[in-house]
């Protein structure tokens, strides 16, 4: 089977369109400067609806992980085991974003330091990945 | 402030099915038999029945369906369950009604069926065509429930040190409470070794931490204590409900893995109850799965926080131990209930009626329902 994509509506548009030109973009309120992940319509602090897409440093740490060994997502029959992590982008407290990570599952660590990297899918997805920080090319 | 509704209800009947792959019958007709079952225990009519209280997704019976069934002359009130404790809720929020005024006389319920061939269910989230929270899940391969927990569990282990062989002491014991009881699906003991040759099905979640989906009705009878005076069995007290949840409800962007919800339940429930944790003689706490436990201990205040790990090793779950937990096996052993399994054990023991599983002292217990962003608390005193 195919890994699921993402259905692109109004609200997320501006992520996907941002990993296609490889940025990692996120809503932000242009109020009281909350980042706001995944999209919602309105401020989750101060209820503005003054959102719009500001770019990422592309960086954070592992705030957790998991290794899948068990069949349940299509697209990932061959892949098992697996792993996803959790990571905290560095921008915010407490800003959460998932993804697949390029290591061997026995390096990550909670506190590892990634940096996100992209895989284009099709000519409509790419999705952000997340590979350690402060590898080979020196980032 | 002490709260007016409480001790205002009180539990007088309760039914629980046996617990099993097939049990062979229809939701309905389960359903049906577990709460005639709590009405008989009670000494109820079912006409009597003013209240229902059930959460009512297929495949369980709704309150509409059930007040069809029993023969009376209309309902005043039915609802779902207190926030998303589901078990332990429902039987809350009939308490409220009860107490309350609403209705004079509850039965609240809960039914699950295992998955049949072929049947979807809801811990597989993953559907063609992701949209909202889940277009950002999906295609990295986070699509079944299991995995959300097993990312809390994860920083869980790696923060606060909890050990592969605490969680085993804590499954160990609960297969070795369900071999005593007979509603159990998985009343064969097993060791420590066996506990750590248990495969991961999403590491760090083994097979063994997870409950095992199972057809399971229980239901209880929720009146008012003058009622109570003339009917069969010894009243068990609501002394205090509550929910809550945090401000990130989804499990996985949820912004502090160190707070569950039951972090705002935990706020409620002991002034409701004006009682504390040290005044419960034992603990009925949700184990879908059996890692949750460790949130559940730390947020309501029976164990320090980070310190859950050490209270298994330490044998402190037993039932001779300094806080005996789940006597009936927990979902864990005795079968997936959400939690409702629970309350009919704490009914039981409270009234002295638990056979062989009859814990020395049980005059208060707390339970609680829910995964992480869902909450419900309920303590029950004699």
């Amino acid at each position: 089977m195919e890994r699921l994509l993402p259905v692109i509506d109004d609200l997320n548009r501006y992520y996907w369109e941002a990993a296609k030109a490889r940025r990692l973009d996120m809503l932000r309120c242009q109020d009281c400067r909350m980042w706001i992940h995944p999209p919602r319509e309105s401020c989750a602090k101060c209820q503005s609806f003054e959102l719009k897409a500001e770019t990422l440093s592309g960086r954070g740490k592992v705030y957790s992980w998991s290794v899948m060994r068990t069949q349940g997502n299509p697209g990932f029959e061959e892949k098992l085991p697996y792993a996803v992590v959790v990571v905290e982008l560095e921008e915010q407290k407490g800003l959460i974003t998932v993804g697949n990570i390029d290591c061997p599952i026995e390096d990550i660590d909670i506190g590892l330091p990634v940096r996100v990297t992209f895989e284009k899918i099709n000519d409509q997805v790419t999705l952000p990945q997340w590979t350690v920080a402060g590898g080979k090319d020196g980032q | 402030m002490s709260n007016p509704l409480r001790d205002r209800a009180v539990i007088v009947g309760v039914g629980h099915s046996p617990c099993s792959r097939d049990l062979g019958k229809s939701p309905m007709r389960l359903t049906l038999e577990t709460v005639l079952e709590a009405l008989d225990d009670a000494g109820l009519k079912p006409s009597e029945v003013d209240g229902v209280a059930a959460m009512g997704g297929a495949p369980e019976p709704g309150p509409w369906a059930m007040a069809e069934s029993l023969g009376g002359d209309g309902i005043h009130w039915y609802g779902g369950a207190l926030g998303g404790g589901v078990g332990p809720s429902v039987v809350a929020n009939a308490a409220l009604a009860v107490a309350s005024g609403l209705c004079h006389t509850a039965v609240a319920y809960r039914t699950m069926m295992a998955p049949r061939p072929g049947d979807s269910t809801y811990n597989f989230m993953a559907r063609e065509g992701p949209t909202g929270v889940a277009a950002f899940t999906a295609p990295y391969g986070l699509g079944v429930f299991m995995q959300y927990f097993a990312s809390w569990y994860q920083r869980k282990r790696r923060v606060f040190g909890v050990t592969d062989e605490q969680m085993g002491a804590y499954v160990v014991a609960m297969r070795d409470n369900a071999s005593r009881n007979p509603h159990a699906a998985l009343n064969k003991p097993i060791t420590m070794d066996e506990y750590l040759a248990s495969r991961f099905v999403c590491e760090p979640l083994r097979r063994f931490d997870c409950d095992l989906p199972v057809d399971v009705c229980g239901a209880v009878v929720v009146t008012t204590p003058e009622r109570a005076k003339n009917l069969k069995k010894k009243p068990v007290f609501v002394g205090g409900v509550s929910t809550g949840t945090g401000p990130r409800p989804d499990m996985i962007f949820w912004d502090d893995y160190d707070r569950s919800s039951a972090h705002w339940a935990n706020e409620i429930i002991w002034n409701n109850a004006g009682l504390g944790p040290k005044d419960m003689d034992f603990g009925m706490i949700y184990d879908g799965f059996a890692p949750l436990t460790l949130y559940n201990l730390e947020e309501y205040g029976f164990v320090p926080r980070g310190e859950a790990g050490r209270y298994f090793g330490d044998g402190g779950h037993l039932a001779t131990g300094s806080f005996p937990l789940n006597p009936h096996g927990g979902n864990n052993s005795e079968g997936r209930s959400h939690a409702i399994g629970h309350v009919c054990e704490a009914v039981l023991q409270l009234r002295g009626e638990a056979g062989a599983r009859q814990l020395k002292k049980a005059d208060a217990t707390f339970i609680n329902g829910g995964a992480i962003t869902l909450a419900g608390a309920l303590v029950l005193h004699n």
